[in-house]
């Protein structure tokens, strides 16, 4: 069979379920049946059933052959997140730095900004980001008269950060599927992630500056700036020592005291994971295993304000292990969801390849005679394109093998830097979960927008952050550096 | 007849549910045993040697088991562009038809993995590893994990056609 | 009149390690024009997990395939002797030592028609800072496949199962400090995270070329003698004592100090407890998975002590 008739049959298989709205994974696993039939078993070529119905049947055993044990890393990556949500830790963090943050233009943008990164560098899941934030903060900024565009643009744009700045589960996906360094793609992420950060965060202050009505300025309620300070160690409901501070340090203390008792213990925690992965001291899944237990560690920590130590202004954290319970659980599901879909992805590239269909398409691309430059834009054009209609697992295994994965892959091929590549993908696929019609995150808005936000409101408040994204992309594109100086520092 | 499919569907999502509950556990045991193997081996102790191996067989059963609570639960990330642009009685044909096909290609991926487990169980096969569970056994987990996909796709189809019926989905990463 | 055979093999066409059957099989069809042809259907993964291919190749799919023992020892849990061996192929011939195997191997439809290639002793490949200059492990963490788990443990070696692809990720991330790896077959990608090399090797990395039983056993005498007479041919030309394997193994070792990967030579005492300590635990596993036939094809397979 030709090469683009087999691409076209078995990407029009997936395609075709896909579209009418059976679960990616069950759409792989139609073509995967299609696929070993006619490919890995032959039926095409021999027309000999035997081999086919052989095949078919040892199918199964290459499902427990895709898992392995780097992919375990996923599941840690997503739970460190969850137990920060469940417990409430992440929902106390992003007040302190509410407090932190004062007299700018378009406050709560800023801080959802802030907090969003902040959260970034906790937890692997950009859904988990997108969908904190949304639930803290969106409401209240309605509620004070921002604008649609400028409250939920910025919420959905920070959450596609957690997919750069370490922890991410995608970046984990990415490199282990196409075998190449998990550690150094984890830190090249670190620089270009807090880039679209700072970027995010100009746009809404010129844009709130420029139009102030978009986010009307309200009076924040300061008084508790001049709170006396009571500090009080308890035990039994019984006040064992306390003592009050009403001295002139008073209001600088109350503002920054949360940020201290807050921001640092969980910022220590993204230093411990990825400072033992930078300094080669842990491999990736030792860190995020290390990484789940410091952030339970930090919220039985924050569990003490709760009765043992009370401080005027800090609420302390208040979970069981309930919480725990639902963390682990919402982790089960995703992971799931996850690699259900890599699972049956792998068979299917293994019919591609067998097929004809990769090889066939890659030497077409090379044929073209195009410059590595050209090769890259046109992969993240490809990239940009499935991304408006797919999720992005779906769309990492659909391409990788064309552009990753092996010898003859157009990264081998045209000599492409594969941890810049790699980064470039990430960013691309961060676009995707903006872009319309399959945006993930605008999925995830509209769970958590009050009524009456419509779906169109959603979008149009994203696109200001798609371009603020693809300028970063063409950065990125123009200045390898910014993705590739920090891997090559521990190197 | 009815009601003995609703006593069955009943009892059929507490199964899942607790099977659920056991891959959140072992999550959550998974996360504790990687730092204490780490430590004991930095500490110059043997560590866990099971633990990659284990934890590649527990991720296989716990992905394929838990899948269909995933199903259940509406989180299998798919795309829904034509089911939202379709008037409504269509999208419901749409989605039930789709159901029906996922539940006829469970059922075709049970046999697949019925005659797997057969042939690994007549030929004693074992994996390339040094934790040697017989595949017969990875390949029955899979069939099992099937038909339970199969079963709930059907629900699917059935709770699909009632009038009171209500999409959910509770998707991400 | 002329049969073809279907062939398949446990590597990817073109594969380094898949290269000698392949050409194997170019000379099957120069010499069996008009009695006996192979065609070359592909290679795993493409045409599914290596791990299934003799299994196949048992129920029918297939008719002759060339895979390492590794990847059926999983329907013959004998198939480890393969790489045990201590005598030549050619004594094992003689000894019954192959005719015993052979028993074994009928009773799951497959036929063992020779070893055709050999990539070398496995070697334990180090990391930068993690040399070795006694035959002890202690302090080590080494990533394993199950050929010699249990001789680094015995050494005092901590051990990390993974998979071929994991080794590279393993290695630069520091989770691990070594590896073992067949002499010949380390993959190029190995080489800036490996330091060094430690002689002496243990075992051998072979590959076997074996059939469909009842399709070999309906083969005209003709056609089987064509291809035993090219199987064993490169049988003994590969055998691990010939001048051919030696003068690979220079060519390999020359390769590896260019690329900067320095040897340790254990010596002595220390080689001798190096290799002893290989000897008996892989054998020692080897009886107590087949408590039955283990005895005897130590017996076949091994000098006498
Ligand atoms: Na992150
Ligand atoms: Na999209």
């Amino acid at each position: 069979m030709e090469w683009y008739l087999a691409l076209t049959l078995l990407l029009g298989v997936v395609c075709f379920f896909l579209f009418l709205g059976l679960p990616v994974a069950f759409a792989f696993m139609a073509a995967n049946i299609f696929g070993t039939a006619l490919f890995i078993g032959g039926l095409a070529v021999m027309g000999d059933w035997t081999i086919a119905s052989l095949s078919l049947q040892s199918m199964p055993m290459e499902f427990h052959e895709a898992i392995s044990y780097s992919l375990a890393t996923i599941a840690l990556f997503l739970l460190m997140g969850e137990i920060l949500l469940e417990t409430g830790v992440a929902f106390k963090a992003i007040g302190a730095i509410e407090r932190l943050i004062s007299r700018v233009p378009g406050r709560l943008s800023i801080v959802s900004i802030v907090g969003g990164t902040v959260f970034s560098s906790l937890s692997g899941s950009t859904v988990a980001n997108t969908a904190i934030l949304g639930k803290v903060l969106l409401p209240d900024m309605l509620r004070r008269g921002y604008h649609p565009a400028i409250a939920m643009g910025p919420i959905m744009a920070v959450g596609g950060i957690a997919m750069l700045i370490p922890p991410s589960a995608l970046a984990v996906l990415l490199a282990s599927i196409s075998q190449k360094s998990v550690a150094l793609l984890l830190v090249a992420g670190i620089i270009p992630g807090f880039l679209m950060a700072m970027s995010f965060f100009a746009y809404v202050i010129i844009r709130c500056r420029l139009n102030p009505d978009l986010a009307p300025p309200f009076e924040t309620d300061y008084s508790y700036l001049d709170r006396p300070l009571t500090i009080a160690i308890n035990s039994r409901r019984r006040t064992l020592w306390s003592r009050t501070y009403t001295g002139r340090w008073l209001r600088p203390v109350n503002r920054f005291l949360p940020t201290l008792l807050y921001i640092f213990p969980l910022f220590s925690i993204f230093v411990v994971v990825v400072g033992s992965i930078l300094t080669n001291f842990a491999s990736p899944t030792e860190a995020a295993a290390m990484g789940c237990l410091a952030a339970f560690g930090a919220c039985l920590f924050f569990r003490l304000f709760k009765n043992r130590i009370t401080i005027t202004g800090i609420e302390g954290a208040d979970f069981g292990w309930a919480e725990i319970g639902k963390a682990l659980m919402e982790t089960a599901k995703v992971n799931t969801m996850i690699i259900f879909i890599i699972a049956g992805s792998l068979v299917f590239t293994q019919a591609m390849a067998v097929s004809g269909a990769t090889q066939g398409l890659l030497k077409a691309v090379t044929a073209l005679d195009l410059s590595p430059l050209s090769v890259v834009l046109v992969m993240i054009v490809i990239l940009l394109f499935l991304g408006a209609f797919m999720d992005q697992v779906s769309m990492l295994l659909l391409t990788l093998p064309f552009f990753l994965l092996g010898p003859s892959s157009l990264q081998a091929v045209y000599d492409i830097d594969p941890i810049w590549l790699m980064v470039l993908i990430l960013i691309t696929m961060e676009v995707g979960l903006l872009t319309p019609p399959f945006g993930l995150l605008l999925f995830v808005m509209r769970g958590v927008a009050p009524d009456g936000i419509r779906i169109g409101q959603i979008i149009n408040s994203a696109l200001p952050f798609i371009l603020i994204e693809l300028a970063v992309l063409g950065l990125l594109i123009l200045v390898p550096s910014v993705a590739t100086w920090l891997p090559s520092l521990v190197k | 007849m009815a009601s003995l499919i609703d006593r069955f569907e009943i009892l059929f999502e507490k199964f899942n549910l607790f099977v659920a509950i056991c891959v959140a556990g072992s999550i959550g045991l998974f996360a504790v045993l990687v730092p204490f193997d780490f430590f004991s081996r930095k500490l110059g102790l043997r560590g866990l040697e099971w633990l990659n191996e284990g934890a590649e067989y527990g991720l296989y059963a716990g992905v394929f088991l838990s899948a269909s609570w995933v199903l259940y639960k509406g989180a299998h990330v798919r795309v829904d562009i034509l089911l939202t642009a379709l008037p409504k009685w269509a999208a419901r044909k749409v989605e039930r038809a789709v159901d029906l096909f996922g539940a006829l290609l469970c059922f075709c991926m049970a046999y697949f993995g019925a005659n797997g487990t057969l042939s690994a169980y007549a030929f004693g096969s074992l994996p390339d590893k040094d934790l040697q569970v017989p595949n017969w056994i990875v390949l029955a987990v899979f069939t099992v994990s099937f038909v339970m996909l199969a079963i709930e796709f059907l629900y699917r189809f059935r709770r699909a056609g009632q009038s009171d019926h209500k999409t959910t989905s509770d998707i991400g990463f | 009149e002329e049969v073809t055979l279907r062939g398949v093999s446990c590597f990817p066409i073109g594969a380094p390690p898949g290269v000698p059957f392949e050409e194997m099989v170019s000379e099957i069809n120069e010499k069996g024009k008009g009695v006996v042809q192979i065609n070359l259907l592909g290679g795993a993964p493409a045409i599914g997990s290596p791990f299934q291919v003799v299994e196949r190749m048992a129920q029918g799919a297939y008719d002759i395939a060339g895979c390492p023992e590794a990847f059926f020892g999983n329907i013959i849990p004998e198939a480890p002797a393969l790489r045990l061996q201590e005598v030549t192929f050619a004594e094992l011939r003689e000894n019954g030592g192959i005719d015993y195997f052979q028993e074994i191997a009928d009773k799951k439809n497959v036929k063992f028609v020779g070893r055709h290639h050999d990539d070398g002793a496995f070697n334990l490949f180090l990391a930068e800072g993690k040399a070795i200059d006694k035959a002890d492990l202690t302090g080590l963490n080494l990533r394993v496949s199950p050929v010699y788990t249990a001789f680094f443990k015995a050494l005092g070696a901590t051990v990390q199962r993974s998979s071929m692809p994991e080794v590279y990720t393993l290695m630069e991330s520091g989770a691990v400090d070594g590896y073992g790896w067949s002499v010949r077959g380390i993959s190029p990608s190995w080489i800036p995270v490996t330091k060094y090399r430690v002689e002496p090797g243990v075992y051998r990395a072979s590959i076997h070329t074996v059939a469909n039983l009842n399709k070999w056993n309906s083969l005209s005498d003709e056609a089987r003698a064509i291809l035993n007479d090219v199987v064993i041919g490169m049988e003994t030309r590969m055998e691990g004592t010939s001048d051919y394997a030696k003068q690979l193994d220079e060519e390999t070792f020359k390769k590896l100090a260019e690329s900067g990967i320095e040897t340790i030579t254990l010596e002595g005492e220390e080689a001798e407890k190096w290799v002893g300590m290989a000897r008996q635990t892989a054998w020692d596993e080897f009886i107590e998975q087949n408590p039955e036939t283990g005895p005897k094809l130590k017996e076949l397979f091994t000098a006498a002590d």
